[in-house]
């Protein structure tokens, strides 16, 4: 039998070598940066490979093993860090002119943890400029590219981390998700992607994009590996005054659990006849339903609020918040911003109070809405992006530039996931999105795992991975 | 009682002055482009308008059981 290359290897299957003594962090590590060094000049995940660092860790935890100390399941784990992520005395450069040479002094909470932790950050990663704005050809960094295909895009803004992942040059990557962030370029990807509940992960030391949509979370390759990374990041935070006081479970308990008697809606109205849905992504998702239900799910159609209340609500308070946070250097440097960025983030200058406070009214009823619902329903299954990765070329609408049917759950800080479905006929990533109750991320990972482990999707990998 | 502008003149007039409320200068090759996507957002912002009365209140998604809010800062 032929044994996993070392890229292949899971966080938890990885781990389980590291405890054994078969593997050491090095040896993984070593391997992660030769990948990094070969495969990363097509895809262009990284803006910054941490190689000295990368080292330095890897023997730390090496070390610890040694001395029979195990700090969880991240000690030894390479893992890498959308590049808004503060990282104390790395550059964190938001993938922006504006900060380009700008080294934090701090960690961000989530880089604590994982470090703490005996983590090996291997880098940080491409994004969207300020999580809004691509892919952009006009910044200092190049966009990151599709890995199945690099005349397309990853979907944003977590560009780099969907990449890295599906590159198999990381196991896991962090995202931050303010529309989609997390979930888009997970579908496009082909990768698993959750954005938490908001305030289950701190957001401390991660460059905002909009204060009440701001979501930290993993992109990854496999269920397993995206729960155990919540279970390594997720908990109260006193220093984020969005963090929720709420108990933190196990969130592989349950992995396998399956999904007999589970009640699963399916907001069809959403995405059945959204301008530019592929018929490829009806008929994967349609699969994907029917496999739930023969896998013991109840799965019904469920009528919400139109998608389209939710874009508008999401859209406005999104530029609003985003303009309010840049408007000194919109106003003093506005062409050091990318023009994708500038399109999108200056909407918020003509946004008057009452349309804020009416987006905010607004809001109050589509939560409910969705919470109601989830009263009913155990989760919400529904499309991610209604269209394969576009080419990384093409034209973008000016106010919402990508397929992704993902703000709804930033709006209502519902959990909400992305995995993996299919492939389309051109062997693009197709994928669907599954939401559930507030602090529920349980019962989501728990569903997608059924659908995982039935699919076997995650043994395929891009070609220029293999 | 007059209505929300939708005459071309108007609509420039409106985005030229929150641009300068806002303190923009914004670049005069991307003034056209500018102006066409706020036509566009314009849109986007109609459908926050919906026949709600005066208890419809603004709230955040979750009660205040949950989130702890003024966390003190370093």
């Amino acid at each position: 039998m032929s044994e996993t290359p070392l890229y292949d290897l899971s966080i938890a299957a990885a781990g389980r070598k590291l405890r054994d003594g078969a593997l050491t962090s090095m040896a993984l590590t070593q391997d992660a940066l030769k990948r990094i060094a070969r495969i990363d000049p097509a895809i262009n995940a990284f803006i910054t490979v941490t190689h000295d660092r990368a080292l330095a860790d890897a023997q730390a935890a090496d070390a610890a093993f040694a001395r029979g100390e195990d700090k969880g399941p991240f000690q030894g784990i390479p893992y890498a860090l959308k590049d808004i992520y503060d990282t104390a005395g790395i550059r964190t450069t938001c993938h922006s002119k504006l900060r380009v040479d700008h080294v934090p002094a701090h960690d961000s909470a989530v880089e604590e943890k994982l470090h703490a932790q005996g983590g090996v950050l291997l880098g940080k990663l491409a994004t969207h400029e300020f999580a809004l704005g691509g892919p952009s050809f006009d910044l200092p960094f190049p966009p990151a590219r599709n890995p199945w295909n690099t005349d397309h895009a990853t979907g944003g803004s977590s560009s780099g981390s969907g990449a890295a992942v599906a590159a198999g040059l990381v196991r896991m990557a962090m995202g931050t998700d303010t529309g989609g962030s997390i979930r888009g370029p997970a579908a496009l990807c082909g990768t698993v992607g959750i954005k938490p509940t908001f305030g289950r992960v701190s957001r401390r030391g991660i460059f905002p994009l909009a204060y009440s949509l701001d979501h930290a979370g993993p992109l990854a390759w496999s269920v397993e590996d995206a729960a155990i990374t919540l279970n390594a990041i997720a908990g109260f935070d006193a220093r984020d005054q969005g963090s929720a006081q709420m108990p933190v479970p196990d969130f592989c308990a349950t992995l396998d659990h399956g999904v007999k008697g589970l009640r699963i809606g399916v907001p069809r109205h959403f995405f059945e006849k959204a301008a530019g849905v592929s018929p490829e992504v009806l008929s994967a998702i349609d699969a994907a339903a029917q496999t739930l239900a023969q896998l013991g799910a109840v799965v019904e159609d469920v009528r919400l609020p139109d998608y389209d209340l939710f874009a508008a609500c999401g859209r406005v308070i999104m530029f609003t918040e985003a303009f309010a946070i840049h408007q000194k250097d919109f106003q003093g440097r506005p062409l050091d911003f990318a023009l994708s960025t500038y399109s999108r983030m200056v909407m918020g200058a003509f946004v008057t109070g009452p349309d804020l406070v009416q987006a905010h009214r607004l809001r109050r009823e589509l939560a409910h809405a969705v919470t109601n619902m989830l009263q009913r329903y155990d989760a919400l299954l529904t499309a991610c992006t209604v269209a394969p990765a576009p080419l990384i070329q093409a034209p973008r609408d000016r106010v919402s530039d990508s397929p992704t049917q993902s703000m709804p759950f930033n709006v209502t800080g519902h959990p909400a996931l992305s995995l993996p479905i299919g492939f389309s006929s051109d062997g693009l990533p197709l994928s669907m999105q599954i939401a559930g109750r507030h602090f529920d991320e349980a019962t989501i990972l728990r569903i997608a795992a059924a659908f995982e482990a039935q699919s076997g999707l995650n043994r395929k990998r891009p070609a220029l991975a293999t | 009682m007059m209505g929300i502008p939708t005459d071309e003149e108007s609509l420039r007039k409106e985005f030229e002055a929150m641009a300068a409320r806002s303190g923009l200068t914004i670049p005069a090759d991307r003034q056209q482009m500018m102006f066409e996507t706020f036509l566009d957002f314009r849109k986007v912002l109609e459908r926050l308008h919906g026949p709600r009365d005066h208890t419809a209140e603004t709230g955040h998604v979750f009660s205040v059981d949950h989130v702890v809010r003024g966390a003190d800062h370093e």
